[in-house]
């Protein structure tokens, strides 16, 4: 059974470290204010990394980017990747054939689906809801897991992955950084023995997305401890605007949509394309944090704040699935309506339900992937237009596994870079997890009464939306040290947690 | 004879953390027609990290390191029962080297018996840069062969 709460403790000690927060890719810390009470009186998830990644791309020829960006982390080469080349698509005006775009897509639901897994089973979901957000944290984690789950499943989940990995080896030339996608196209066709054996693959991992599914209805959607804290409206909780990708159907796209945004009360308020980005989105700095807060532009930035009057939005898997009609294949269309009729009408606002639309996508990309392999044109040999001139400025958007993500980038006649500007996913949710952790820190932590169990809940606060603050902050670094900070009424530091 | 694989990492654009990536592409030019021994660049997940080392007798791993309590470009070898207590730790992307490891184990899978990790000091790695600082380059040119002899005492 898991463990979902344990004792409190009042603590007499001044200052509480916590770090580092854990399954987290990046670096930040929470610092959680109490006023005399103990009671929380304010909360800040701070992202607090170096950026310069912009000026380190200026003056370097615009066909190096695509290569250059799968270096600012491991966890999101592919979207950064595929976001870059659909830049000099357009930088290079160079629109790329249909055949190269499928290709394209085909390898980067490949991505979606190994990042998601990933994050389902070993980072997210699994160790806090399989072993319990109380849990003793020296176990909550894979290893935990698979103790709790067995060695069948957890070796099943190590094979599957890795076909999706053979996928992306097969299409990106390799499955880290790919080196595939050029101005234009891709450098490579497909052959038939290639997709042949993404066939098989893809087959098998339908039926993987499936189980996996099943795990969310036995491990979460089962336990009605669980349902009552992911309905629970004090806790991981908001009213914000959506964004994400549609095809031309309307239906949840990765790659190659136009963009959706719904407002707090279910109604789609925009739909925009690349190159309107600039009149949806800003952002805005905060003194307190390298990471700048993007918000819609229309509404405007009106502080950590949700509502219809806060410009305030979130992205990735729920998003992505609010914003749509629908599902494009036939099973995440089955597991896209049961969603919703058990969560209620759109928008879906609980933040942990974050986590089956991950398991959802899964299916989906799965299937899609099954669609692209069976479609003739990826066997194209059309899978290049060549560049004849520099049209100097270029935007793409692609849906990262985390949400959406632009890159914007203007160059000089010789197609040398002059200016360049990311928002990522992590970025734009930046403001949700710091909304969430303040309404769990809250709710949770009173008269200075805390355990590990609420530590970690507070922690699930951002973990719903797999962040990956590596590439946020465009700094490219390793472990994420993060810590928990809880300052009493005066400011002073009273306790840090750090695992 | 046991079957060895190493595996150097790094990041490219990220300065001195890229001097894994420099020292295993020439150590990887030595053992290139070197029956049992593969030496392959890493720079995926840690279950990337599970399904590529199965099979082997032996791994050894290069890495930077930044204790900042070594000079710059020291090497410090670490046993496997530092790797597995999380000495000299290698992140991988919300799990780290220790973690991917025992997840072999607990997984049962054709895991090395041996596991090395050698590290170099790299001082301050968090900065754009496609250069090594010229305290770690000046230092380059004994690192490699410092490296390769610790590897042939290892696989010798």
């Amino acid at each position: 059974m898991p463990q979902i709460w344990d004792e409190t403790h009042k603590t007499d000690q001044r200052v509480i470290h916590i770090e580092p927060v854990t399954r987290l890719e990046g670096h930040a810390k929470i610092d959680i204010f109490l006023d005399e009470k103990g009671d929380v009186e304010q909360t800040y998830f701070q992202v607090v990394e170096l950026r310069g990644f912009e000026e380190f791309c200026k003056g370097r020829p615009a066909e190096e980017m695509p290569r250059i960006v799968t270096r600012l982390c491991g966890v999101c080469p592919w979207p950064h990747h595929l976001a870059s080349s659909r830049v000099l698509d357009t930088l290079f005006a160079a629109p790329p054939p249909p055949t190269a775009h499928k290709i394209r897509e085909l390898g980067y639901c490949a991505h979606m689906l190994e990042s998601h897994l990933e994050h389902v089973y070993a980072l997210g979901p699994a160790p806090d809801f399989v072993l319990g957000p109380a849990a003793d944290p020296l176990k909550r984690n894979v290893l935990g897991v698979i103790e709790a789950v067995g060695l069948e499943t957890g070796s099943s989940v190590i094979k599957h992955r890795g076909y999706a990995v053979e996928i992306e080896n097969i299409i990106g030339g390799k499955s880290t950084h790919p080196v595939f996608s050029i101005p234009g196209g891709v450098s490579r066709p497909v052959n038939q023995e290639q997709i042949d054996r993404i066939r098989e693959l893809a087959d098998k991992l339908v039926e993987f997305t499936e189980f996996t599914l099943t795990v969310v209805d036995d491990v979460i959607l089962s336990n009605k401890e669980y349902v009552d804290i992911i309905l629970n409206k004090d806790l991981y909780y908001h009213n914000s605007y959506h964004m994400g990708m549609v095809d031309e159907d309307g239906k949840l796209a990765f790659y190659g949509g136009k963009m959706r945004i719904m407002d707090p009360n279910g109604k789609i308020v925009d739909n925009f394309t690349e190159n309107q980005y600039l009149d949806y989105v800003a952002e805005h700095t905060v003194p307190w944090s390298y990471l700048k807060f993007p918000y819609l532009k229309k509404v405007g930035w009106k502080g950590l704040t949700d509502g219809v009057d806060s410009g305030l939005y979130r992205v990735a898997p729920l998003s992505r699935m609010n914003v749509a009609d629908g599902m494009a294949t036939p099973k995440a269309q089955a597991a896209y309506d049961r969603f919703f009729e058990t969560l209620g009408q759109k928008p879906v606002q609980y933040s942990l339900s974050f986590h089956w639309a991950r398991a959802i996508e899964c299916v989906y990309a799965a299937e899609r992937l099954q669609q692209l392999a069976h479609d003739p044109e990826i066997l194209g040999k059309d899978y290049r237009t060549i560049s004849t001139k520099v049209a100097g400025e270029g935007i793409g958007i692609v849906e990262a596994p985390r949400g959406t993500l632009f890159h914007h980038y203007k160059s000089d006649d010789k197609g040398l870079i002059t200016d360049v500007n990311l928002v990522v996913a992590s970025a734009q949710n930046y403001g949700a997890m710091n909304l969430d952790i303040r309404n769990v820190a809250k709710n949770l932590i009173k008269g200075g009464q805390i355990s590990n169990g609420i530590l970690n809940m507070v922690e699930m606060g951002f973990r719903s939306y797999d962040p990956c603050f590596s590439c946020a902050t465009h700094a490219a670094i390793g472990q994420m040290p993060m810590e928990l900070v809880i300052h009493d009424s005066t400011g002073e530091e009273i306790r840090r947690i750090r695992r | 004879m046991a079957s060895t694989l190493i595996l150097y990492m790094g990041n490219p654009i990220v300065k001195n953390d890229q001097v894994g990536l420099i020292v295993g592409s020439r150590i990887a030019s030595f053992y290139s027609s070197r029956a049992g021994v593969d030496v392959k660049q890493f720079g995926g997940s840690p279950l990337d990290l599970v399904s590529d080392i199965q099979g082997y007798d032996r791994l050894i791993l290069i890495d930077s390191i930044s204790t900042g309590q070594r000079p710059i470009g020291s090497i410090k070898l670490f046993a496997e029962e530092d790797i597995l207590a999380g000495e000299g730790d290698v992140y991988l992307h919300g799990m780290n080297l220790s973690e991917a490891l025992k997840l072999c184990r607990r997984l049962q899978l054709p895991f090395p018996g041996e596991l090395h990790l050698i590290g170099i000091e790299a001082g301050v790695i968090y900065e754009f840069d496609e250069s090594l600082s010229a305290e770690l380059r000046d230092t380059l040119p004994r690192i490699t062969p410092e490296v390769r002899k610790i590897i042939e005492e290892l696989i010798r």
